[in-house]
């Protein structure tokens, strides 16, 4: 699939419904990518938007949302998630 | 398959991802553009307002969570060509009084596994219209009307072989035999429970006390729902025993019945051993029926069909 056609479908999914339903949606996308064979790289984009919903979701209301958006967001996603460990075990 | 994507529906490759609508009455489409939709996506309808949903014919999974927390889903039409329902497809659905099953197409192998779908307890009333040879795995809950008459299976595949084990064993007495299983931890556990229990039957008081007790716990008539499809994938072809299995999800319990059955101026037993067992979380109820004369089980597999056609048709269950 190309990265705009990609982008595309993520972006509707990222807007339609709660983080969970979205996580769910990507990581059906995610299996059916596995199944055509693609890029592993988009495979794990979609993985990772999955994982990020809360914070891609964000970034998917912007009008333009592209590729790097996608990114940032599930960066944030990380630090953020990674602090919320640290925290859980009493380290910060 | 390619790729579809409107305002309501996203798919690819023939499964619906996402779903955007506001539609209180949803009939999903089988195709979008030339593209046979055959999965409702994990997550695809999720969350979402509708009241009652048509399943198309066509569609052969429906996902896990595809219809999670749909506050308002009352009702859901499901077509034969439905061969497997993930878990928690039907979970967290408050509204849910009726799950109506299409027998349209259906070969010998074609099973419909409500397995997990995590159908809530409530008011759930199920209607199968022409199960055979459907075989399904359902939950039970409270309100739950089967149309008896239906559900005896009219397409029985093949009588089951106990799986080889060697445990297996048989006396003189019909009240003293053993069953041994193989597979899963669970089937295991599960027959030495049973096993237990084979060798010392119910008396009849017990044993309505136990009916009662199960009718009171989970209000389902046990008698009307005892069979209700063949579950023919999970055993192995081995041993000599020949018994037909019929498995509900269901509850917790454990009791044994004998049925008489006259056949040909003999006189033959239908042990019919149901159990209610939890299993990894999910709870099943299961039937099984041996078929014994006074010598001990039935194994020649002809005379063992007789006789179970016969207590079929007085229907004994």
């Amino acid at each position: 699939m190309d990265e705009r056609s990609l982008m595309a479908f993520i972006k509707k999914i990222l807007l339609n419904g709660s983080p969970e339903k979205a996580g769910f949606s990507l990581n059906q996308l995610a299996e059916i990518l596995r199944m055509q064979h693609a890029d592993p790289s988009q495979i794990k984009l979609v993985k990772e938007a999955a994982e990020s919903a809360r914070e891609a979701r964000d970034a998917a209301a912007k009008p333009d949302f592209l590729k790097q958006d996608l990114v940032l967001a599930i960066r944030a996603s990380k630090k953020r998630r990674r602090e919320e460990e640290l925290y859980s075990r009493g380290r910060c | 398959m390619g790729n579809y994507m409107d305002r309501t529906y996203l798919a690819i490759d023939g499964v619906i991802l996402t779903y955007s609508g506001n539609d209180e009455i949803l009939q999903i489409p089988s195709k979008l553009m030339d593209m046979d939709i055959v999965r409702l996506g994990d997550g695809a309808f999720m969350e979402s307002l509708i009241e009652h949903v048509i399943v198309p014919e066509g569609v052969k999974t429906i996902g896990r969570r595809t219809f999670y927390d749909c506050p308002r889903l009352s009702q859901i039409e499901l077509p034969g060509s439905l061969e497997s329902i993930e878990f928690w497809a039907f979970n967290r659905l408050p509204m849910l009084t009726s799950i109506t099953v299409n027998d349209l197409a259906l070969s010998k192998k074609q099973f419909i596994t409500l397995k997990q779908s995590g159908i809530p307890v409530g008011g759930t009333k199920y209607i199968v219209t022409d199960p055979s040879p459907l075989t399904l795995i359902m939950q039970i809950f409270e309100n739950v009307e089967i149309l008896p008459a239906k559900f005896i299976p009219n397409t029985i595949s093949r009588l089951f072989e106990a799986p080889d084990s060697n445990t297996f064993s048989e006396s003189a007495s019909y009240n003293s035999f053993r069953f041994g299983i193989s597979g899963g931890k669970e089937q295991t556990e599960e027959f030495r429970t049973a096993i237990s229990d084979i060798n010392n039957p119910v008396d009849p008081e017990t044993e309505k006390q136990q009916d009662e007790l199960l009718k009171k716990e989970y209000r389902a008539d046990i008698q009307k729902t005892a069979i209700i499809f063949l579950d023919t994938e999970n055993y192995s072809n081995s041993g000599d025993t020949y018994y037909v299995r019929a498995e509900i999800r269901f509850g917790f319990f454990f009791w044994q019945t004998l049925l008489p059955v006259y056949h040909e101026r003999k006189q033959y037993y239908l042990y019919r051993r149901n159990y209610l067992s939890r299993n990894g979380g999910d709870k099943y109820l299961r039937v099984d029926v041996a078929i014994l004369n006074d010598k001990g089980l039935v194994t020649n597999r002809e005379e063992a069909e007789e006789v179970y056609a016969k207590y079929r048709m007085l229907s004994l269950l």
